[in-house]
């Protein structure tokens, strides 16, 4: 019997390792006897942003992992966040395939799912946002908390960036030290932010990007059997996943609409130019840091924005 | 994978080894590592790895009022300014034994109810208060005892930064927890205070009462329009920018920096001496701590990824016991881990399994949040890694150890059991407040 | 021998007012970076990173003159307890058995250092950094820290029972 040791990004009752566990349970049951996962832990075993190093020298086996936590070990792996086609399409047209030869050789991983697609970040805001003359939104005089992976994308839109944990955001908020953050739909309750929030700006840009990965040397080192259902559970559920996940950002939307936050949304040319900023600056930067790779992962990462 | 109990012993046991023989304490905790890297992280790989991990340790934005306050501090002191201010406030209250111990409190418990840090808060306070009260004469526990205090109170008087971490891992309602936190937290202040007159009491000799002549009431005034009003300017530097949302309680040091700057040069105190003694002092201190973070927390790690950590609280919450007892338990654990661990870890390691026995068990979860939140808080001063008592070694007058940092720090963890038990008694001291929102 | 001493105090030194210089880079970044924020100027975009870094390496460049300066905490209570000659035989046992853990991390360190500074490996925070700038502080501060500790030995001196005035502190 091969037995996996993973290790996930975030805690173990955030919604993103709960998913995973389900993964997991999957797996265990349908590889009794042949293959089972045992989890380790979360960001305390191993520093969230070291994780991709841990991958790649093997001290764990199995990664539940943001490709965005270890850019600089794969640039490549932008990709899955600039990423506005569903993951099972990727995968049917090659995706998978195609940048697992870059996984495999940079960063010594294999990737078996890209999970919990289907949602994006939205801006999350206390004060109005203003469109300037070509319609572009306006984030002038107000300040956002950011991370790097949109950081770029809020400055172009005239924002003040402020870096600050997640920890700092609800007192930063109730303060007005920020106006806002960028953050998908489900998980923003958890840290209680809604109560300060009033809009939300639609539509979503960029695409969360955790995917299941393994350390190449572990995932070669299973059995044919263990590879089979390893790798047949993690397609499965990167489908469930992507289901559940519309369901649940209906559901979560909703909350947080009838709690009093309302939703701006941009329409027509707005959006379109929104969208294409959001986008060109994700697929540029992988341009900037590797060439190589960028149009053939575009082509079937992307589809065009007209 | 080894037996959870084994890895224990072995990452624990070899911890008070290595610093018991007498191992300088950062020294010891790479040791140590280096020991449980080859068992459990596979040899050599894993020793880059932990290089690797222990670059991440203090590179992190939420220390930097660790340089910040130092440097504040250390200016304030060096500077003279401390010794013009306290001189005053000891005119302007007079006779009142330890009153530097209480003032200590009180303005700790002011600042935790604008900062959200103790490490921010001890920092300041220590860095401020600690050199001038050793001059006065104070013994070290009188000084260093109320600041250990009231820099853990940052954690429960709202806003904390822990409490909202917290509250959004364990799926508790973050306003309410914090506002919870509120009346215990003056609670545990006036015990600070009581236990101050029984400290001042049974040994008057701890808190001298120097010479003291009464003066009359306007040169008292006088002396306070010269030598304490301007210093309100540095505390509205600090306070306000928090308060007016112009920064955040992290960056609110280099505030401070800048208004104990501009006060000396109007004081004409400000000399080269000061400043390069300020700086000095200030990267000392932040250098030492920040060595002991950075070892420790790869240790934190180890025992997380051995499953030496999830192992002792699978087991000792699998022992079948009533609400009562099960939450002493959980107390137990924190306080067990805690002494070998930061709060973050430990709230990633034991919340997946707290939060559904608490729930189990039908605690009311803002009391039961609280309870736990004051344990994480204790966590802060226990040895052998007690991040506050780093931080208070490092400002504590020369020739002081460890070890009489530590004890300085028991009685307030004492008065912390004591509000745990008054709260656990009287459940309405944390519900209280969240009801009427 | 006191040549070659002068020289390790010198780079020991050295070190320290680097680190003396970072903690002063720190207070004027985020100065500069609260006051960008609310005056209007042009925000540093570098200014949270940049902190951050400077943290890292005032940690173990601090390492060597906190060794020379006894300014390390240890638990001393053992010490205490034994008698005077096997006091002294213990502590040149720590201090070689301190220098042998430095000298450790100090070659591992080196070698993480080397190899990111070949492969160009880069972190991405708020701008991209290359790796090899987190790495460059840490072989330095454990292998003269590690030299400090045996140079206890020919200077007759020994980096327990130091004078308490020598303890790091304000
Ligand atoms: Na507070
Ligand atoms: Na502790």
């Amino acid at each position: 019997e091969d037995v996996i040791r993973a290790v996930t990004f975030t805690p173990a009752q955030v919604s993103f390792s709960q998913n995973f566990q389900k993964f997991v349970d999957l797996v265990n049951e349908r590889g009794k006897g042949v293959v089972q996962i045992q989890v380790i832990g979360g960001p305390e075993t191993i520093p969230q942003p070291r994780m991709g190093e841990a991958q790649k020298n093997g001290i764990a086996d199995m990664f539940l992992l943001p490709a965005g936590l270890y850019l600089n070990i794969v640039p490549e792996g932008e990709a899955f966040a600039g990423s506005n086609r569903d993951p099972m399409s990727v995968r049917a047209d090659g995706g998978i395939d195609l940048i697992n030869g870059i996984f495999h050789e940079k960063a010594n991983a294999h990737v078996l799912a890209h999970v919990d697609g289907g949602a994006g970040f939205h801006l999350w805001l206390t004060k109005k946002p203003g469109i300037t003359e070509d319609g572009q939104v306006d984030l002038t005089d107000i300040r956002l908390r950011s991370s790097p992976l949109y950081r770029a994308f809020l400055e172009t839109l005239g924002a003040t960036i402020v870096v600050q944990p997640a920890a700092e955001v609800y007192t930063s908020l109730e303060r007005g030290v920020v106006d806002g953050t960028g953050y998908p739909i489900s998980g923003l309750r958890d840290y209680g932010w809604n109560k300060f929030l009033k809009y939300r700006l639609d539509p979503s840009f960029f695409q969360t990007d955790v995917l299941i990965t393994m350390n190449l040397d572990a995932w070669e080192g299973l059995s044919d059997e263990a590879k089979n259902i390893v790798q047949q559970a993690a397609i499965d559920h990167e489908k469930s996943s992507f289901d559940a996940n519309i369901v649940l950002n209906e559901e979560e939307g909703k909350l947080l609409a009838e709690g009093g936050i309302e939703t701006i949304t941009l329409t027509g040319e707005q959006e379109t130019l929104f969208l294409k900023t959001a986008y060109d600056i994700a697929w540029a930067r992988l341009k900037e840091r590797d060439p190589a790779n960028h149009d053939a992962l575009k082509a079937i990462f992307f589809e065009e924005i007209e | 994978m080894m037996d959870w109990t084994l890895s224990i012993a072995i990452l624990i046991g070899g911890l008070m080894l290595s610093m018991g023989i007498g191992l300088p304490v950062a020294l010891g905790f790479f040791l140590i590592n280096v020991v449980g890297v080859f068992l459990f992280m596979g040899g050599a790989r894993g020793i880059d790895q932990m290089i690797s991990n222990a670059t991440m340790a203090v590179s992190t934005y939420s220390l930097a009022p660790v340089p910040l306050f130092l440097v504040m501090g250390s200016l304030f002191f060096h500077s003279g300014l401390a010794r013009r201010v306290l001189d005053a406030i000891d005119v302007l209250i007079g006779r009142l034994p330890a009153r530097l111990s209480y003032l200590t409190v009180t303005s700790g418990t002011v600042f935790a109810a604008l900062s959200g840090s103790s490490l921010a808060n001890t920092g300041m306070l220590g860095s401020l208060m600690v050199p001038e009260m050793m001059k006065r004469g104070y013994k070290k526990h009188m000084a260093i005892g109320p600041i250990l205090g009231s820099g853990g109170l940052a954690v429960i008087i709202p806003p904390s930064t822990l409490a909202v971490l917290f509250g959004s891992l364990a799926r508790i309602d973050i306003g309410a927890l914090l506002i919870a936190g509120l009346l215990p937290g003056v609670v545990l202040a006036f015990l600070y205070a009581g236990l101050i007159f029984a400290q001042a009491k049974l040994d008057p000799e701890a808190a001298p009462n120097y010479e003291y002549t009464p003066l009359p009431l306007m040169k008292r005034l006088g002396i306070f329009a010269r030598d304490v009003v301007p210093m309100v300017v540095i505390v509205m530097a600090v306070v306000g920018s928090i308060l007016t949302g112009v920064a955040t309680p992290t960056e609110s040091g280099a505030l401070g920096i800048v208004a104990v700057a501009v006060l000396a040069l109007l004081f004409r105190a400000l000399d080269w001496k000061a400043v390069t003694d300020a700086i000095q002092d200030a990267a000392r201190v932040t250098g030492m701590t920040f060595l002991l973070i950075t070892a420790s927390s790869t240790f934190a790690q180890l025992l997380a990824f051995s499953g030496a950590s999830s192992g002792l609280v699978r087991w000792a919450t699998s022992l079948d016991m009533g609400p009562t007892q099960t939450l002493l338990v959980m107390a137990l654990i924190l306080l067990v881990l805690g002494m070998f661990m930061d709060q973050v870890s430990m709230m990633l390691i034991t919340l997946p399994i707290f939060v559904p026995l608490a729930m189990s068990l039908q605690f009311d979860m803002v009391w039961w949040g609280l309870i736990m939140l004051l344990m994480l808080e204790v966590s802060f001063t226990t040895p052998p890694f007690g991040l506050l008592l780093f931080v208070m070694h490092g400002v504590s007058p020369p020739g002081t150890t460890l070890p009489e940092v530590a004890r300085a720090a028991l009685p307030y963890i004492l008065c912390v059991f004591l509000l745990i038990a008054l709260v656990i008694l009287f459940p309405t001291l944390a519900t209280f407040l969240p009801s009427l929102m | 021998m006191s040549a070659a001493l002068s020289l390790l105090d010198a780079l020991s030194k050295l070190m320290f007012w680097i680190a003396c210089a970072l903690v002063v880079m720190i207070v004027c970044v985020v100065t500069y970076d609260v006051a960008s924020r609310n005056l209007g100027l042009p925000t540093a975009i570098w200014a949270v990173n940049s902190v951050e870094y400077a943290m890292l390496h005032i940690t173990f460049l601090c390492f060597p003159w906190l060794v020379r300066t006894r300014g390390h905490v240890c638990v001393e209570v053992l010490l205490t307890y034994l008698p005077a000659g096997l006091r002294r035989l213990w502590q040149a046992g720590l201090q070689i058995l301190a220098a042998l853990i430095a000298f450790y991390l100090m070659y591992h360190s080196g070698k993480s250092f080397f190899e990111v500074l070949t492969d160009g490996s880069y972190e991405v925070r708020a701008f991209d950094a290359p790796m090899w700038m987190l790495y460059a502080s840490m072989p330095l501060g454990f292998g003269l820290g590690a030299l400090q500790f045996l140079s206890f030995f020919p200077r007759h001196e020994s980096f327990y029972g130091a004078p308490p005035e020598a303890h790091a502190g304000l």
